[in-house]
């Protein structure tokens, strides 16, 4: 001491004379602290001290600046939280002065002193603050050291991902680091055995060596490796080797958590004594909330395995005020505000890496997206398609029924058979026969009258169809000079009012008798009867006529032929689209030359009008 | 000298009536007989020949068209008689033939008995006949027209015919065969039965197949045929006949 304070004496008035001798005797100061930080905490404090002192004298606010960042640290370590804090707020005010790398280690001793306090929220926002500086200044040995620190606290947190990211940058600046970081990987892994024998290899190394706090530290492992390992005994005693080590040293650092270790081994070992008594000593030493709440709650235990139940609840309640505490909970808000904004950060520069990836994907989903529209339209296509070929078939089926429609009527007004209707009409008004006329010209409109109405309907009246038989047998017989005669029938048990039958049905093969039946036949006669029997309605067109022959392509014959297909046609489409049958049953028979005419017989389902 | 005259009708009421109009209009015409089939008719021809015969054409299940075919020359001028055969009509316009609508009135078959007797020259019908079978059996676009004047009967496919000039009443025939074939009738007659075919009247003088034409010369509004004959278009007509000849191709 003395010879430092000589030391001091001397530097500080060769400092007044000379600004380089005032630097260098900071920096003899720090060294001297340097070499006692490891074994003996209360010396470094003491040259850090001198050289903090050196350093304000000179009134260079850089220089008080390292110097009191220097001094801080060690007074972190020894636990003068306030003290240091002094120091470094010092730094952080004049920041303008200061070196983007004493900036760096201000913010970074700050995050060590939250971090021994496991204050984890501002400890994570200096580490962070640290980082730019040293990144400005591009001070490898600070990147490392805050990026190792943010691993550590990211760990603790039990964000993996985040921490392994902060050890990775760490290990990009730093051989040493990585050295650290597998100390660090290797603690908390499960290969507890093997850490065992690491440490005491290690142990024995630092035997040759004076005590100092890596050996303390050493030991601290030791015992948390027997401790993860449940062999208790061992454990204990480890924990209480680094302790007194910790003690005899003056180090400050984990003092709490060394002792809390003592405590549970021995809370593990069912000697609840000396549990209680190191465990108490713990709290009274810990500033850390964490630490403390772990510490109460195996006091808490303890206390409740010896039977003292009072007590025990004392810690139970103190455990859960301290967990439920708002300070918590806004510092777990905090951690995960600057956790966001940092990954934030980070993420901006990966956003990059996935935009470009990303951008590969857009043309990748661009393709399938183009892909899918074609299916789209393609499927539209086919759908419309579909559409449009069910859409021309109803057309067509309409145009079908359109044109049997005009053809039916073309049929009924056989232009030929009207023409000389009205040629036989014109015969009777030439011979002033005014009752014929008069006669025939009604039955001629009836006829045309029933054929216009008619043609349009699906579905007419026996009575109407009568009718128009009728009239167009009294054409016929006056076109054929009443070569024939003819009769129309109805069973008693149809009414014709109700009953109904589709149009136009009976007249073709009414024709047909007169033509190729009854025409140029002496006698003839042609008989139409309608009738019901059962649940069908029946038509009986019979002729004694010549049956069934005749090739001769005149007017007639044509038509004839038109009018069958048609006729043919037509139940096909009634079967269709009404499901309504119609059958048709021709009978003609020549006998021994006789001529038995022809009977046609078309039966309806019966169906009311 | 006396007309025979034969009628073939399977209405016996409208028999009766035309031998009625018949010998109350022509004192000169002798009705040599009523057939109502053709086997009556093939009767009555073993006997007599008529110098004119007037015919129905349906006689019930029968035409007459089957019977008049086989002869080699029709021996007789027949006026047909028709209820409703738009084939027939058609047919007996493009060959020139003789023909009545029922129900007729007893003028009508007055005028159609009096143009068959002013000229009763056989010596080309059978020509007129063949180029008839031929338009009622073919189809509609190969008809052949029968051009008759005093001296000769032309027989010219529609198809051959480049245009018809009109000079007053006659009409004047220019073929592909550069045949110039005169008809005392009007264009107007013509162009109405030529309907239907590629004719266009491009001028009140013309009557022009469309077929031939080559260009079409705005300025002048002369229509240029593929023989290099000039046809004249008139000036209101020079639209529609742009449409036509783009509607032609």
């Amino acid at each position: 001491m003395k010879n430092s304070a000589l030391l001091f004496f001397f530097f500080s008035t060769v400092a007044t004379l000379l600004a380089q001798t005032d630097n260098a005797s900071v920096d003899n100061y720090l060294n001297l602290a340097k070499t006692h930080s490891t074994s003996k905490q209360d010396s470094a404090v003491y040259y850090s001290n001198l050289a903090y002192s050196v350093a304000l004298k000179t009134k260079d606010t850089s220089l008080i600046g390292q110097a009191g960042y220097f001094h801080s640290y060690y007074l972190i370590q020894s636990g003068a939280y306030d003290e240091a804090e002094k120091l470094l707020d010092f730094n952080i005010t004049h920041a303008a002065n200061m070196s983007d790398r004493v900036l760096g280690s201000t913010h970074y001793s700050y995050g060590n002193r939250y971090y021994t306090e496991e204050v984890y929220d501002k400890a994570l926002e200096h580490y962070l603050q640290g980082l730019s500086f040293y990144r400005e200044a591009n001070n490898k040995q600070g990147l490392s050291r805050t990026n190792l620190q943010l691993g550590v606290v990211y760990d603790k947190l039990g964000k993996k991902e985040l921490a392994g990211f902060f050890y990775e940058q760490s290990l990009r600046y730093s051989e040493r680091a990585r050295q650290m970081h597998t100390t660090k990987i290797t603690r908390g892994s499960d290969s507890t055995s093997q850490n065992i024998e690491v440490s005491k290899a290690m142990l024995q190394e630092l035997e040759k060596e004076p005590n100092n706090r890596i050996k303390a530290n050493v030991l601290f492992n030791l015992g948390k490796s027997y401790f993860e390992g449940k062999q208790w005994q061992n454990a204990a005693a480890y924990f209480q080797k680094s302790y007194a080590l910790k003690t005899e040293l003056g180090v400050a650092e984990h003092l709490d958590k060394n002792l809390f270790y003592i405590g549970q081994s021995y809370l593990e070992l069912g000697q609840l004594e000396s549990a209680i008594a190191y465990l108490s000593l713990a709290t009274n030493v810990s500033k850390k909330r964490n630490q403390k709440v772990m510490i109460e709650t195996a006091l808490q235990q303890a206390y409740e395995k010896s039977g003292e139940y009072q007590k025990a609840l004392h810690y139970a309640k103190r455990v859960t005020r301290m967990k439920d505490s708002l300070n918590t909970l806004r510092e777990n808000d905090r951690i995960a505000e600057i956790t966001s904004q940092f990954e934030t950060e980070k993420q901006a520069g990966e956003i990059k890496v996935l935009e470009a990836n990303s951008l590969l994907k857009d043309v990748k989903l661009n393709n399938q997206k183009n892909i899918l529209f074609a299916i789209a339209i393609g499927v539209l296509l086919l759908l419309s398609s579909l559409f449009f070929a069910y859409n021309r078939h109803k057309t067509k089926q309409q145009l079908q029924f359109s044109e049997m429609t005009r053809k039916l009527l073309q049929m009924q007004l056989n232009p030929h058979f009207l023409f000389n209707a009205l040629n036989g009409i014109q015969f009777f008004i030439k011979q002033n026969d005014t009752k014929k006329s008069s006669r025939y010209i009604s039955n001629f409109s009836g006829l045309m009258r029933n054929i216009l109405e008619n043609s349009v309907e699906k579905f007419i009246s026996i009575e109407e169809d009568a009718e128009t038989i009728s009239d167009f047998l009294a054409l016929q017989q006056l076109v054929h000079n009443n070569a024939f005669t003819f009769s129309i029938t109805m069973d008693e048990n149809l009414d014709p009012q109700v009953y109904a039958i589709p149009p136009m049905f009976t007249q073709p093969f009414v024709e047909n008798a007169i033509i190729h039946g009854v025409r140029g036949v002496k006698n003839g006669h042609i008989l139409v009867n309608y009738s019901l029997e059962g649940d069908v309605i029946k038509i009986e067109i019979k002729d004694n006529g010549k049956g069934i022959v005749t090739k001769n392509k005149d007017a007639n014959t044509l038509h004839k032929s038109m009018g069958t297909s048609i006729t043919k046609q037509r139940m096909e489409n009634l079967l269709k689209t009404e499901n309504y049958p119609i059958t048709l049953e021709v009978v003609s028979s020549k006998e021994e030359n006789v001529d038995h005419g022809t009977q046609v017989t078309l039966t309806f389902i019966k169906k009311y009008i | 000298m006396a007309l025979k005259c034969l009628i073939i009708e399977d209405d016996l009421n409208t028999s009766a009536n035309i031998k009625e109009v018949l010998s109350t209009a022509f004192p000169t015409i002798e009705v040599i007989g009523l057939a109502a089939t053709i086997a009556e008719t093939q009767n009555i021809l073993e006997v007599e020949t008529p110098d004119f015969v007037l015919s129905d054409i349906n006689l019930g299940d029968e035409v007459i068209f089957d019977f008049l075919k086989s002869f080699k020359k029709v021996p007789f001028k027949i006026i047909f008689i028709t209820a409703y055969s738009k084939y027939a009509v058609d047919a007996f316009k493009f060959s020139a033939l003789d023909f009545i609508e029922k129900p007729f009135e007893d003028e009508t078959l007055i005028a159609a008995v009096k143009n068959a007797i002013a000229n009763l020259n056989l010596e080309q019908y059978h020509k007129q006949m063949e180029a008839f079978f031929y338009n009622y059996n073919s189809a509609q676009k190969n008809k052949k027209l029968v051009l008759k004047n005093l001296e000769e009967v032309h027989i010219v496919p529609v198809s051959e015919i480049l245009f018809v000039k009109s000079d007053n009443n006659y009409s004047e025939f220019h073929t592909t065969d550069r045949r110039k074939i005169v008809v005392s009738k009007s264009l107007k007659f013509y162009e109405e039965q030529l309907k239907g075919y590629s004719f266009f009247r491009s001028h009140q003088s013309y009557l022009v197949n469309l077929n031939f034409a080559k260009t079409f010369h705005k300025t002048d509004s002369v229509l240029e045929l593929t023989n290099g004959e000039q046809i004249a278009v008139a000036g209101s007509k020079t639209q529609v006949l742009l449409h036509k000849l783009a509607q032609l191709h």
